[in-house]
């Protein structure tokens, strides 16, 4: 095969090796197609100058191995959103050879024809595939890709991305263009487009669509039937809220037995037999043994314990796309969401951050826009995830023994207002970049389909190796280091790893912070210590407090509410139930855990994570002080 | 690609809606399809040509005189 692009790489940067583009409008199938061209041979880089991700694989294409990059959903190359801004810029920079494989949805073509005008115009060779034709044929739409081809002037075929088998259409015409020479290219650089050009491309396109058969008078479908039924007003919604009720089940009753399963497992036998290893080693024993089991162990245990959770998550999230009503939910929910900057399909990692807010900050990826990923990312954190719920439920129970149930709600309340006050925040924060503040929800309905299992499967397996790469490795250096406060003696004269907590690095460093939290009623070192433990996880919290007061945790939690009581009843100035409420409301407003933090260092970046986490600690110490401050008035 | 048939039918289409006509009534009175005409319509409004009329209607005021605020729906009028 003759193949420019794939023998001399001109370009430099993540694209430099892609010899095909794909391209196209969301949700016309492209990752599908790219899923399919190029099996388990991918991974993920970030477009040129940006850090939004996308895909680069390769194609066993007539014995060469061609490189294919998937780049982001696009309407149009104006550039006036980050991921448009990624597409024309890598339709810009990639090598000059390289070809764009369009990817035109059959059911909604002229917003396709529109995209592909403008592809055509960079000067690169053009391929289109033809996709939907099925779908639009039961709608009434005689097309035929030999047709549209004569009319748009390019090579187009047509193909299922779902059946690999028909795929092998493509080959040729991709080869043919991978020979070709390059034009010159036709439009202006990265950036806004004129009025002329879009006139010009819209004549193209009526053109074409002139040019095709004329549809017959369209027939109703069982989409249409059943989009009746979901996107009506009165029966939309709470089957919207049925679906949401069981993402939020999928986390808590379902994942959380197996987290827990997992985390028994990595604590009881595995650190069982690690011990017995090392002491048959002749290194058992003493702070090399503390490191290995309580530092990287237990950090494994805790990134292995979130796998079961993620795949879970990912799978329905996944079937939900696949079969076409994501988009549907995100209609159903746009006008709450709009009222704080978002649009609908934001409402889901929302309601996922309620169950966990690991999977729930991954699952901002379906929001098309970066601004509007970077500001629910930046939100997440403020849904009251289970975890918390340890927390309340010890000092509900132990404060407010006669409306534990309403406290807990309130705080579920208070979760929701941070949600939207904090998104009215950040619409105001967060940097436009060029994209619009305010825009409507353009949302092409794909037509109800079964969801590719297998791209489903390389779907799920590419975010949950990305979860053990990335954020593994913050957690389990994080977890050490943890450990490693614990383990440190400052005072006392113990050795290293057989210090009691309150003389240690960790206990000393806790003491020192206490102060900070007396306007909260919460000026105790065994709190500060809890706290900061909840750093890490909020489970870990109540097990700290546990730890620092030397209560064996594992009880019924009279001791500790007891012990908890006291201390409050102190630092409070007699109002302890002031403080313990201060102390819930700065459960819920802090930064959830480390893996959240290390899940929003890989999706936002470290400066947006950085920024996130102060804010949550102002917040929560803020909070936390006026309802302590107001309630002990009360 | 050709140059583009004038008048376009992007700027014809504009000033249709511009007059008043719903969508539908733009699209047959250019002779595009409804379908072309919503394109062109989202395309308009990313380039800042042309604006929602819901999204106008949360500017609008009882006593707003503006032509945009005419197809909002009914407000309640403020107590004299």
């Amino acid at each position: 095969m003759t193949c420019p692009a794939c023998e001399t790489p001109p370009a430099s940067g993540p694209l430099a090796e892609a010899a095909v583009l794909l391209v196209g409008n969301p949700n016309v199938g492209k990752t599908t197609l790219f899923n399919a061209l190029t099996g388990a041979h991918q991974r993920a880089v970030n477009a040129p100058g940006t850090t939004i991700e996308l895909a680069v694989g390769t194609w066993a294409l007539d014995g060469a191995e061609v490189g294919v990059a998937d780049l982001p959903g696009a309407f149009s190359l104006d550039a006036r959103s980050l991921d448009e801004r990624a597409v024309a810029e890598a339709l810009d920079q990639a090598n000059p050879a390289a070809v764009a494989l369009v990817v035109l949805d059959g059911t909604a073509l002229p917003r396709s024809l529109y995209l592909l005008a403008q592809v055509i115009d960079t000067g690169r060779p053009v391929v289109g595939l033809l996709t939907m034709v099925d779908v639009a044929r039961d709608r009434g739409l005689a097309l035929d890709a030999r047709s549209l081809s004569r009319a748009a002037g390019i090579p187009i075929v047509s193909a299922d991305p779902r059946k690999r088998s028909g795929l092998q259409v493509l080959a040729a015409p991709v080869i043919a263009a991978l020979a070709a020479t390059r034009v010159a290219p036709r439009v202006p650089r990265v950036g806004p487009v004129s009025e002329v050009d879009v006139a010009r491309w819209f004549a193209w396109v009526e053109r074409v669509t002139d040019s095709l058969p004329s549809a017959a008078p369209r027939r109703t479908t069982v989409t249409d039937r059943v989009d009746r039924v979901l996107l009506h007003p009165w029966v939309g919604v709470p089957v919207f809220l049925a679906v949401m009720w069981g993402l939020f089940e999928l986390c808590t009753r379902v994942a959380g037995p197996l987290i827990s399963g997992i985390a028994s497992f990595a604590g009881g036998p595995v650190a069982d037999s690690v011990s017995s290893g090392l002491g048959w080693l002749g290194i058992g024993g003493g702070w090399f043994e503390g490191l290995v089991i309580d530092g990287i162990l237990t950090g494994l245990g805790v990134v292995f314990s979130f796998l079961p959770l993620l795949a879970l998550v990912f799978t329905a999230l996944g079937v939900l796309d696949g079969s076409g009503y994501l988009a549907r939910a995100a209609v159903v929910a746009d006008r709450a969401m709009r009222v704080i900057g978002l649009d609908g399909r934001a409402v889901l990692p929302l309601m996922v951050g309620f169950g966990c807010n690991v999977p729930a900050i991954e699952a901002t990826r379906v929001l098309p826009r970066a601004r509007q990923r970077l500001i629910a990312g930046l939100l997440v954190p403020y849904t009251s995830c289970s975890a918390r719920l340890t927390v309340y439920l010890l000092l509900a129970a132990a404060f407010f023994p006669g409306s534990a149930g309403t406290v807990i709600f309130g705080l579920y309340l208070t979760s929701v207002a941070l949600v939207a006050i904090g998104g009215l925040a950040f619409r105001k924060l967060v940097p436009t970049n060029g994209e619009p503040e305010r825009e409507s929800l353009v949302l092409v309905l794909p037509p109800y389909q079964w969801p590719d299992l297998r791209t489903l499967w390389h779907s799920i397996a590419a975010r949950l190796r990305g979860f053990m790469r990335e954020a593994g490795a913050v957690i389990v250096i994080a977890l050490v280091a943890m450990w490693a406060l614990a383990a440190i003696p400052v005072r006392g004269g113990y050795g290293v790893a057989e210090v009691p907590i309150a003389d240690s690095a960790f206990g000393v460093g806790a003491k020192a912070a206490a102060p900070a939290l007396a306007p909260l009623g919460l000026g105790d070192w065994h709190i500060a210590a809890a706290l900061a433990s909840g750093f890490v996880a909020k489970e870990v919290a109540v097990g700290a407090l546990a730890e620092t007061y030397a209560v064996d945790g594992t009880g019924d939690g009279t001791a500790l509410a007891t012990r908890l009581r006291e201390t409050l009843a102190e630092t409070s100035g007699g109002h302890p139930r002031a403080a313990a409420l201060a102390f819930m409301v700065f459960a819920l407003a802090y930064t959830p855990c480390l893996a959240t933090v290390a899940q929003m260092k890989r999706s936002l970046g470290r400066r947006w994570t950085t920024i996130g986490v102060g804010v949550q600690l102002v917040v929560a110490w803020v909070l936390g002080a006026l309802v302590f401050q107001i309630a002990r008035l009360l | 690609m050709t140059a583009p048939v004038a008048p376009s039918s992007f700027a014809a289409l504009l000033a249709a809606v511009g007059s008043g006509r719903t969508v539908g009534a733009a699209a047959r009175a250019v002779g595009v399809s409804e379908e072309l005409a919503r394109v062109m319509l989202d395309e308009a409004k990313r380039m800042g040509l042309a604006v929602s009329a819901r999204e106008v209607c949360g500017t609008c005021s009882p006593a707003s005189a503006s032509p945009l605020c005419a197809g909002c729906p009914v407000l309640e009028r403020a107590p004299e």
